[in-house]
């Protein structure tokens, strides 16, 4: 037994009368009770300066004891005071007193019991308060009631809120970036996986923590090795982080290009402890890369110029063949813009006139004379292209444009060829008529001597055929085109000279002609011209002796590829049975070889009493364009 | 014209073309006063030969002197009537022949009896 302040021994307690001890006996309870009042103040001093609600509950769920802020409390929420003996439930909200009495009888049974609440204050605002009900023994362990005590826990769940929005957050942006977070456990040899991670791979079959060597296996086999190279490295070098880029394929067989991006966490020794990573899906990025580079590609690989230009004329971009062109890179430095280097001051009226196009968003394309890095003057063919803004005004112009200097020089080269080729050819007519004009004289002055009206005769057929040859090489001499000549003006100006040779209109003989335009070679129309001259020399000759008057009707037609060729007359007609091809004059054999061979055509002789009549059916386009 | 026989030059580097005009012309009952083959030495024959009546010129001569120049030397001495003569029968030679008043231009080969009338043409002009 011990009283309070000094044990007492049995020995002296014998000694001691009566009326001492009884003395003894209640100094030493004054005693203990001012002592046990002075060890309950401290103890409620104590519960009063703790910051949390304190409250002792009996077995029966009554108040024991409470301490100050306990009581305050219970003002302030409730609006009652806090008083010993009364019921519990009296500062327990009624939506929570049957979780309460449970959590009184699981603590009653010695257990702990923690919860988190919110209520709304008086202001309406949340206040979040942290429970703890543990159970109260005596000395000798049995459970006599239960301590609640109370914290207001409005930060630290203001905190927690704040971290969950955080992480959602973070998984949202994940999620929209198609990023994924792992953990490499390089001492377990396991990776961990985030449910972003998971879902990027396609692997939502996969446990949370996996063996290095499931991810190795989603690995592409043309990337794996490379990875896992890549991975040992980073471990055995030391490096802090690294940054791969590799493809993956999906259980469904997908493929995706994946970017990781590796950090190294090592501690005081230096020693790694994790590897954190984050995984991006960057298969739509890569696929852009791709596209980008082809079109890079692709432009540096087509023989136009490309060139871009800002609104303000700087230059923005070019290809590799503008860089040929125009020596873009040796140009930089120059002080004046790019795009005024090239342009050749001749050209600037004309560049005026293609903005003013551009501004109205109209495309442009001609021959361009611009300057290349040397200062040597090109022509281009080029197309200008405006790029308008969203707003509608002009954002930039596009141009492509090819070096036709070479094609404009071999252009030169040819109008000169083809210049010098018209002079060659006009001469050439020039020197055969000269030509023609000495036979023709030869055989004028030959005629001149000869006293056989025969032969004088046949002298003057031969000029004849000669001025019809001559004919043609005039008729070419003024044509435009030196190698064709239209056979309806020919044959007619033709016949004009030989009715004035055979003086047929002082014998009223008249040529009617019904003939269409058609072009000819020279090759078809001479002999067409001797043709005509022999035809037409016999029916003067022949047709109309002893008559002052005839008529002859010439036709020309085209028939397909064929023309129709008829000369015919009013004459009294062939001798009955006459045959060309054998009583025919030389003239006239001249004639059906110039027919049948020259033209590779045929004829059809007819005569009777109202006239004679040849037909003559031939190919136009029998020969081929020489010049 | 005088009432006498036509004298008429005749101008031609071809010898065998111009033996031959000058035998037409000769046969038609003119006199062919001069017959050369160059500008220049046609110009020196009119110093020393009565002026022609008629002059018929090519425009291809031997020498220096085309016949469109050798007529304007001889058009300086008098308006004698030109008679031009020549293969080319183009838009060019024509224009050039344009400045030439009382001139007839025929292309090769002539025909003798177009020769002629247009000799005859001038002549009354």
């Amino acid at each position: 037994m011990s009283f309070g302040r000094f044990p007492l021994q049995r020995e002296a307690l014998a000694q001691l009368s009566k009326e001492a001890l009884i003395e003894l006996l209640l100094e030493e309870q004054t005693g203990g009770f001012n002592h046990l009042a002075a060890s309950e103040a401290q103890l409620r001093s104590m519960l009063d300066s703790s910051l949390q609600s304190v409250t002792l509950i009996s077995l029966e769920h009554k108040v024991l004891a409470f301490n100050r802020r306990s009581a305050e409390t219970a003002l302030r929420v409730f609006g009652q005071n806090m008083a010993v003996g009364q019921a519990v439930d009296n500062f327990i909200f009624p939506e929570d007193r049957e979780n309460f009495r449970k959590a009184m009888q699981w603590v009653l049974q010695g257990e702990n019991y923690w919860v988190m609440k919110s209520f709304l204050d008086a202001q309406q605002e949340t206040r979040w308060f942290e429970f703890n009900l543990i159970p109260v023994r005596n000395a000798e362990g049995t459970i006599i009631g239960a301590c609640m005590a109370t914290q207001p826990r409005n930060e630290l769940m203001l905190a927690r809120q704040n971290l969950q929005t955080s992480q959602d957050r973070l998984q949202l942006a994940l999620k929209s970036a198609r990023m994924g977070i792992c953990e490499w456990d390089i001492h377990q040899g396991t990776m961990h996986w985030d449910d972003q991670l998971l879902e990027l791979y396609g692997a939502h079959a996969f446990s949370r923590v996996s063996p290095l060597e499931t991810w190795f296996a989603c690995i592409h086999p043309e990337d794996r090795v490379r990875m896992q190279e890549e991975f040992l490295s980073l471990l055995e070098q030391g490096q802090e982080r690294c940054q791969q880029e590799f493809r993956i394929i999906r259980p469904n067989g997908e493929q995706a290009w994946i970017q990781a991006s590796a950090l190294v966490e090592k501690d005081v020794q230096g020693q790694i402890t994790r590897v954190l990573g984050i995984q991006q899906d960057i298969s739509q990025m890569r696929e852009s890369q791709e596209q980008l580079q082809f079109q890079a590609f692709l432009l540096n690989t087509v023989g136009q110029a490309v060139v871009a230009v800002d609104a303000s004329g700087k230059l923005t971009f070019w290809n590799q063949a503008a860089e040929n062109l125009y020596g873009f890179s040796a140009m930089k430095g120059r002080g004046s813009s790019l795009f005024k280097q090239v342009s050749a001051p001749e050209a600037l009226s004309q560049l005026n006139a293609i903005s003013e196009n551009l501004y109205q968003g109209q495309s442009w394309s001609g021959e361009l004379p611009v300057r290349n890095r040397d200062g040597s003057d090109l022509h281009v063919l080029a197309t200008i292209t405006p790029l308008m803004g969203e707003s509608g005004k002009l954002a930039g112009v596009v141009g492509t444009s090819s070096d036709i200097s070479a094609l404009k020089a071999a252009e030169e080269k040819l109008k000169q060829a083809l210049q010098e080729k018209d002079v060659l050819l006009r001469e050439l007519y020039h020197r055969t008529k000269n030509n023609l004009q000495v036979i023709c004289a030869m055989l004028g002055l030959q005629a001149m001597v000869e006293v056989e009206p025969r032969f004088r005769q046949q002298l003057q057929d031969l000029e004849n055929r000669i001025h019809a040859m001559a004919l043609v090489h005039q008729m070419l001499y003024r044509s435009e085109h030196l190698s064709r000549l239209n056979l309806k003006e020919y044959l007619q100006q033709l016949g004009v000279l030989l009715l004035e040779s055979y003086q047929a209109e002082a014998r009223e003989i008249i040529l009617e002609h019904a003939c269409e335009d058609v072009f000819v070679l020279m090759d078809v129309a001479m002999p067409c011209g001797l043709i005509f001259s022999e035809l037409l020399a016999n029916i003067f000759k022949h047709a109309f002796s002893g008559r002052r008057n005839g008529t002859i009707l010439h036709s020309l037609r085209v028939d397909g590829e064929d023309l129709c060729w008829e000369i015919a007359d009013n004459g009294p007609g062939l001798p009955e049975g006459f045959d060309p091809e054998v009583q025919g004059n030389m003239g006239l054999q001249t004639t059906l070889v110039l027919i049948e061979q020259q033209l590779q055509g045929q004829f059809q002789l007819n005569s009777s009493e109202q006239g004679t009549c040849w037909q003559i059916r031939f190919c136009k386009n029998l020969y081929l364009e020489r010049v | 014209m005088s009432e006498s026989i036509p004298r008429i030059m005749v101008v031609e580097d071809e010898a065998t073309t111009a033996l031959f005009f000058s035998f037409i012309l000769k046969k038609a009952g003119y006199i062919v006063c001069s017959k050369v083959s160059s500008g220049e030495e046609a110009l020196k024959q009119l110093q020393h030969i009565e002026f022609p009546d008629l002059v018929v010129m090519d425009l291809g001569l031997a020498g220096k002197m085309d016949g469109v120049l050798t007529a304007r030397s001889i058009r300086e001495w008098g308006p004698v009537p030109l008679l031009f003569i020549s293969g080319y029968d183009d838009e060019q030679t024509h224009a050039r022949l344009q400045e030439f008043e009382k001139s007839v231009y025929l292309t090769k080969p002539v025909r003798p009896d177009l020769l002629l009338q247009k000799i005859q043409q001038l002549l009354l002009d």
